[in-house]
């Protein structure tokens, strides 16, 4: 018997073995918790934090919500690629197998959909964050890489919203692959590129779940490593003070930080909870949708090229992008970095900017929109539609906020922030616009536009 | 700033726990969500019936349809295949489909081709696409079911399509074509009507009301109510209803090219493939309508005359009846142009 008194001994002190085995020179009574801090955290995070970095004012936390959200995309989207089939003819079968008979496969497709919705508004208003303080200065290099990140983001969710193969997804991206032949000099080669053929079809299908599982995703990885370390060489968030006052990372970021990783899955969870994901019928390349909408983070410029192609789908997003990269280069100042408006005169003077972008842009396009004025504009010789338009109303009024801000302040940063402002009011206000279009590019009720959107 | 790192962080640590319970009262309401399984309820109630040929429940149960997909619908219309089980005292879902099947078995043909829906889903809302699931093929019951028969059949060409016919006829005769025409893409001759093939699937209450209440969707439109037309005469009503049904309905790809099923498109009209003169310029006529005026239409005048594979479509006479050929070849492009 004694075997098996041996057997139960040698079970009893397994996990103490398995311990010293695993660890050698680690003492048994070390905690995991401490271990966790000391190997892990610590080299995610530095010692210690500014106590200003933890107020939830400073940044809210966006960064990290994004972070969330792209964990959250990952396990859902690893999950949904045991069961997706990307090929037009299996695609949307596959896609209501996932719905309905797949265990949990309903719960996987909302939190992926709802998550990647959610992750491009929480990174638009993070770059909104970082344009609003300023802390782009001395950190030009991990902008350029969030800008980056950004385009990757989009590119991400847009490939994504092919995949179901329904007939908003359709036709939605025949909509913005048709926005992107466009663009001057690239534009036709790149839509080729990425259409595969002449229209969208088989090929299309193949390309965007390539760079929708593999591509895309393993660039937005190595960026978002990047743009962390980055962070983390760069001195932390952005900030003029010497010698702030600090408290330890462990507990006080580590806390938060779980609480913002905490708090955004529930928030995703809750809205896939109640919500369906979209899933219109199958695509048919033979019957359009009317209307036919791109999805909503690029409907603003759907909205402009309806207005004018040249001036809505080339001229602002070219010179709007070319903005976006000179910023830091542009704004040499290092006064006030990482905090809201800057000073309290500067602050004004933006805000005052951005409320009249909106009155001047959304009185200016409702005009737009009057038969009165449209049949003004209709007699007018056809370059002037260029122009005279809400999206050349925008640009024009956006040089005139800059110019004008630059005269009043005598500084750069404001002139810029207030640009950015207007543009972002206007961009506001030509997706609202977008979301409103019914039948025959229309206008709609706001009550039968929540319907097709639900 | 003043900072307490410890009452802060406690209170921190609190609200952390507070949000964690959170979640994991989501996952569990998810958890309950995603494990539940309503057709089982079904196939224990009519295992419990007595009338299965096993004990068993068969769980999940998957046809194949006649274009390619599958149809989970016999998972829980366990009755539906068999012809015993027509009986007053079974209810749905358990009863035998209506003997009027003949060769358009489930096990040949799946049921969504006929009765739209969704057939992977498994649930009831989803699987019959009641309120919720907008956009989806809403389910088609008798006799609207008729419709279906358009998808793949030309009206008139095989028996059990004659309602199609008698509709495609009241179509013409009540003017419908005049401002909804089946021609040039839908513009009309007086007015432009939508083209109603572009409209998508109508149930059978909304296309009643369009027809009685032309404005309540279209607030600016024109068109006269249709109601004192049908006042004593329902089943004209339905047979309209039911043509123009057929009309919103998608082709099935019976006559679609392989190329063109791995597009994915399920509407592809039959000229795609028997364009000028490709296989189906052999096979002959069956359309009643033109045999029934074959006098008529003098075709043998114009065919015994012209050389060319197009001759019917230089021919003066078909050119004027046009629009009653495409009463009933809405697929086809051919005739359109």
């Amino acid at each position: 018997m004694s075997f098996v008194a041996d057997v139960v001994r040698a079970a009893r002190a397994l996990p103490q073995n398995l311990r010293h085995d695993l660890h050698p020179g680690v003492s048994a009574d070390d905690s995991p918790g401490s271990r966790l801090r000391r190997s892990f955290l610590y080299h995610l995070f530095p010692l210690r934090v500014t106590e200003r970095a933890l107020a939830p004012a400073t940044t809210f936390g966006l960064g990290l919500v994004s972070v969330a959200l792209f964990i959250l995309l990952t396990v859902t989207g690893l999950l949904l690629m045991f069961y997706y089939v990307p090929t037009p003819r299996d695609a949307y079968g596959s896609m209501l197998d996932i719905d309905n008979v797949v265990t949990f496969g309903r719960l996987c497709r909302r939190l992926h959909r709802f998550g990647a919705d959610l992750m491009v508004a929480v990174v638009l208003l993070h770059l909104v964050r970082v344009v609003a303080q300023a802390a782009y200065r001395r950190r030009e290099l991990n902008w350029l890489i969030g800008l980056g990140l950004a385009s990757l983001l989009v590119g991400l969710a847009f490939t994504g919203y092919l995949l179901p193969w329904d007939q908003r997804s359709y036709w939605a991206v025949r909509v913005v692959t048709e926005l992107l032949g466009l663009l001057p000099v690239v534009g036709r080669a790149m839509q080729l590129v990425l259409v595969g053929g002449a229209e969208v079809g088989a090929a299309t299908l193949s390309r965007f779940y390539a760079l929708h599982v593999a591509l895309l995703p393993l660039g937005m990885l190595g960026c978002l490593v990047w743009h962390l370390w980055r962070i983390r060489k760069d001195g932390g968030l952005a900030a003029v003070e010497v010698d702030p006052p600090t408290v330890a990372a462990w507990p006080h970021l580590v806390l938060r930080v779980s609480l913002v990783l905490l708090g955004t899955t529930a928030l995703v969870l809750f809205v896939a909870l109640v919500q369906d994901a979209p899933l219109a019928p199958l695509a048919n390349p033979l019957r359009p949708e009317n209307p036919e909408k791109a999805p909503w983070y690029f409907l603003a410029v759907q909205e402009m090229v309806s207005y004018s192609a040249l001036t809505g789908g080339v001229v602002i997003p070219v010179l709007t992008a070319l903005g976006f990269l000179a910023l830091p280069f542009l704004d040499r100042a290092d006064l006030d970095v990482g905090y809201w408006l800057g000073a309290r005169g500067e602050r004004r003077t933006v805000l005052v900017a951005v409320v009249a972008s909106g009155v001047v842009l959304g009185l200016g396009t409702v005009a737009y929109l009057t038969p009165e004025l449209g049949a003004v504009l209709e007699a007018l010789p056809p370059w002037a539609h260029d122009v005279l338009n809400p999206a050349g109303l925008m640009l024009c009024w956006t040089a005139l906020v800059v110019v004008g801000t630059g005269l009043r302040t005598d500084a750069v940063r404001p002139a810029l922030r207030a640009g950015i402002g207007a543009l972002f009011v206007g961009l506001c206000v030509f997706t609202l616009l977008g979301m409103l279009r019914g039948p025959d590019w229309g206008l709609a009720s706001p009550w039968e536009a929540f319907r097709r959107v639900f | 700033m003043s900072f307490d790192p410890r009452h802060d962080s406690r209170r921190l640590f609190e609200l952390l726990l507070l949000v964690a319970s959170v979640l994991f009262a989501g996952l569990a309401i998810a958890a309950a969500q995603g494990l539940s399984r309503p057709w089982k309820a079904f196939q224990a109630q009519f295992v419990a019936l007595g009338l299965g040929k096993s004990e068993v429940p068969p769980g999940i149960v998957e046809v194949s349809t006649c274009d390619g997909d599958v149809d989970r619908c016999t998972t829980c219309h366990l009755g539906a295949a068999r012809l015993d089980l027509n009986v007053a005292a079974i209810g749905h879902p358990f009863r035998s489909h209506r003997p009027a099947l003949g060769s358009h078995t489930p096990e040949r043909m799946g049921c969504t081709a006929c009765h739209g829906g969704v057939g992977r889903a498994l649930d009831v809302d989803r699987a019959h696409a009641l309120a919720g699931t907008a956009g989806v093929d809403p389910l088609l019951k008798t006799p609207f079911v008729l419709a279906s028969c358009g998808r793949c059949h030309v009206p008139g060409d095989r028996p059990g399509t004659e309602t199609l016919v008698q509709g495609a006829l009241l179509y013409l005769q009540l003017g419908c074509a005049i401002c909804h025409s089946l021609t040039a893409g839908g513009i009309g001759a007086w007015d432009d009507g939508p083209e109603l093939r572009a409209l998508g699937r109508r149930s059978k209450v909304e296309l009643e009301t369009s027809l009685f209440e032309p404005a309540a969707d279209f607030p600016e439109s024109t068109m006269p109510s249709y109601e004192p037309t049908f006042e004593g005469h329902p089943e004209e009503l339905t047979v309209l209803s039911t043509y123009v049904q057929a009309l919103t309905l998608t082709r099935l790809p019976a006559c679609a090219t392989a190329a063109a099923r791995d597009l994915g498109a399920l509407s592809v009209a039959c000229s795609r493939c028997h364009l000028d003169g490709g296989p189906a310029a052999g096979v002959p006529h069956r359309c009643s309508y033109i045999l029934e005026r074959k006098a008529e239409l003098r075709c043998r005048g114009c065919h015994g005359a012209a050389t060319g594979k197009n001759a019917a479509q230089d021919c003066p006479v078909v050119a004027a009846h046009r629009p009653a050929c495409v009463a009933c070849h809405w697929g086809s492009e051919t005739l359109r142009r």
